[in-house]
């Protein structure tokens, strides 16, 4: 899979000095280690960045942790091979359930003052369920940790030539360097910095692929004649609705309620609202406001990715030779490598050396989040809670960093897993539905509905969660057959209805929790005051998180008709 | 809401926003430099007559010096409350 570039040595024509960013940028990273090193002092403040910064870094933070190999690499290549349908991963897929996590489940998650997602869990439903949240999330932090240091691993082998073991253990000591120095706050701080990095490396990539390929027009033209030449209809890929392409179904109809109810609704809302590595951002900052806005910044942000991504996707399409060949040919390729090659073809060196930069930035720091989100569901939830309670606090730091160790080096092993597969994000998407479809639906419910029961909660969770696994297994078995996501759409609607279905008939017949106990986790249970920002009204109003919301809802949906 | 003290309004070297316009301001003169001595014809060539490294080069250092006057003259940028406390 890999052979196509190694042959060829694409990148290590870099010149010598193409490696002067990349020495500034590290040299920073590791910096910022040092620099953050005072502000994670107690374990608290190494786990939840002391709850001190402010909205807009963690917004770009929240972004950015998302913003990992699977999402460059693996969304220009999507970009490459299907063209505008994949604005949806950035647009439906993303953005209504980033308002929706600030607006309506950041007070609580904030609010109620607990350090991780499942420690919510454990509070709102007791120890099976949380039990079931935190080992689950570690598992996937662990896998998905994996994937990001193996492409880190293999453009540091593209590039420098070095053994892909030697490139995963410098790249695995690198973040536990900063991240064991520094805590969560570094971890943050990394991230905006790589935000700004990425963001320098793939602008110029984009507006120069412009401007070769004549402009958005020109491109347009180009993807045309050459859909037409191969045989295809070209406005399947430049159009992003109804995306047949990425819903695999063929109906016009069904691919627009596949995309918004399936990618839009079930998908989006179980990867954005419950995923600790996102929301652990939010809760790093300084107020329930800040928390609510931290999502809410990061949709502005989220809007415009695709532009830097999947626009160079589209530009490799028509302009590497290579890429543009296999696509009218309809031949399999690595689209994985179609940013590299447009890299290669429309960069001179310097900005090379940059764009290289920004590529180690964004999978390094993707897995730095998984990194420190696993460290602090390891401490607060496994070893806290079960194994060692009451401990001084100091012991509970010292754990701390050595879960961020042993996650670094178990991320070396399953890197090598994730080799494995070669379509990472129909993989992802897989682990995704069974794990995060069934989570949203027992925390909206357990946040609105104070009758949820612990039983519920976990019954509830695991029947959801063996719905999706059922679709996956008839899949895999060739008993069912839909193309494209349609498959993981499918299998995370049936464990989002089935969680639901199976919580309220469990909850008819067993115990609630006590309403004492769940001040904080309910709605009606919750005073005002606890899910509110007291200083609220001292901000602007376009400081505040409704407006904002409101700001964001507006422009993701001009965005979709402008490029529908 | 947060009742941590937080570190009173001055600009210091930990905000974010410093090293960021450090980190891309080295990066932004370092393209800059190569764009003066190492724009050849075959790397024209590659971005279609564009001075690529160039135009980035000065776009890093605006975002440097934009980053750098915000944390020079609002050293308390984006935070929650304004005084600080």
């Amino acid at each position: 899979m890999a052979g196509v570039l190694m042959e060829q040595k694409v990148l290590l024509d870099a010149q010598w000095y193409d490696y002067v960013p990349i020495f500034i940028y590290f040299t920073f990273v590791i910096g910022v280690g040092f620099v953050m090193k005072a502000k994670a002092k107690s374990s608290d403040q190494f786990l939840t960045g002391g709850r001190s910064l402010p909205a807009w870094v963690t917004g770009i933070a929240f972004v950015s942790a998302n913003l990992g190999a699977v999402e460059i690499m693996g969304m220009s290549a999507n970009g490459a091979q299907y063209g505008m349908p994949t604005f949806h991963y950035f647009w439906v897929g993303a953005v209504p359930a980033m308002i929706f996590l600030g607006l309506v489940m950041m007070p609580f998650y904030y609010g109620s003052k607990v350090r991780s997602v499942p420690e919510f869990m454990f509070k709102r439903y007791g120890k099976i369920a949380h039990l079931i949240n935190s080992l689950s999330f570690a598992l996937a932090q662990l896998l998905i940790a994996g994937i990001n240091l193996f492409l880190l691993g293999k453009i540091i082998n593209w590039l420098l030539g070095w053994p892909l073991m030697l490139a995963l253990i410098v790249a695995a000591v690198i973040v536990f360097t900063y991240i064991s120095i520094g805590g969560l706050a570094a971890a943050i701080y990394n991230e905006v910095l790589q935000f700004f990095v990425i963001v320098a490396a793939l602008l110029p990539l984009t507006l120069i692929g412009l401007h070769r390929t004549g402009g958005w027009s020109g491109l347009k033209e180009q993807i045309t004649a050459n859909a037409v030449a191969a045989g295809t209809d070209p406005a399947l890929q430049l159009n992003s609705w109804p995306g047949q392409l990425l819903s695999g179904f063929s109906s016009p109809v069904m691919s627009v309620v596949g995309i918004v109810f399936g990618l839009g609704f079930v998908l989006s809302f179980g990867y954005w609202t419950t995923n600790f590595v996102e929301v652990q951002r939010a809760m790093a900052s300084d107020s329930i406001s800040a928390a609510q806005k931290t999502p809410i910044i990061g949709t502005f942000v989220k809007m415009f990715v695709p532009f830097l991504v999947i626009i160079p996707g589209m530009i490799a399409g028509v302009l590497v030779t290579e890429v543009a060949q296999a696509k009218n040919a309809g031949e399999s390729f690595e689209y994985n490598n179609a940013i590299l090659l447009l890299m290669r073809d429309v960069l001179p060196d310097g900005l090379l050396g940059l764009a290289i930069t920004g590529l180690l930035a964004s999978f390094m720091a993707g897995m730095a989040a998984n990194i420190s989100a696993f460290n602090t569901v390891f401490t607060v939830d496994l070893y806290e809670r079960y194994l060692k309670p009451g401990q001084s606090d100091e012991k509970y730091l010292r754990v701390g960093k050595l879960s961020t160790a042993a996650a670094a080096i178990i991320a070396i092993f399953t890197a090598l897993i994730a080799s494995q597969y070669d379509n990472l994000m129909d993989y992802l998407q897989q682990l995704f539905s069974m794990f995060n479809a069934p989570l949203f639906a027992t925390f909206i419910v357990g946040m609105f509905w104070r009758k949820a029961s612990p039983t519920a909660g976990w019954l509830g969770l695991v029947s959801g969660t063996l719905g999706a696994l059922t679709i996956n297994i008839l899949m895999w078995a060739g008993v069912l057959s839909l193309p494209g996501q349609g498959g993981a759409f499918l299998a995370a609607s049936v464990a989002f209805v089935t969680d639901v279905v199976v919580t309220v008939i469990v909850s008819q017949v067993t115990q609630p929790k006590p309403a004492a106990e769940l001040r904080g986790f309910v709605y009606s249970l919750t005073p005002k005051a606890e899910r509110t920002d007291p200083h609220l009204h001292e901000l602007p109003v376009w400081r505040r998180p409704v407006p904002l919301g409101i700001a964001a809802a507006l422009l993701v949906v001009t965005l979709n008709v402008v490029f529908h | 809401m947060s009742n941590n003290t937080k570190t009173p309004a001055k600009a210091d070297l930990t905000d974010i926003r410093i090293i960021i316009g450090l980190a891309l301001g080295l990066i932004g003169l370092f393209l800059l430099i190569v764009a003066i001595f190492g724009t050849g014809p075959e790397q024209l060539a590659k971005t279609g007559g564009i001075n690529g490294n160039l135009w980035s080069g000065v776009g890093l250092l605006i975002v440097a010096v934009v980053m750098t006057i915000w944390w020079k003259i609002n050293p308390d940028g984006g935070a929650s409350s304004p005084s600080g406390h």
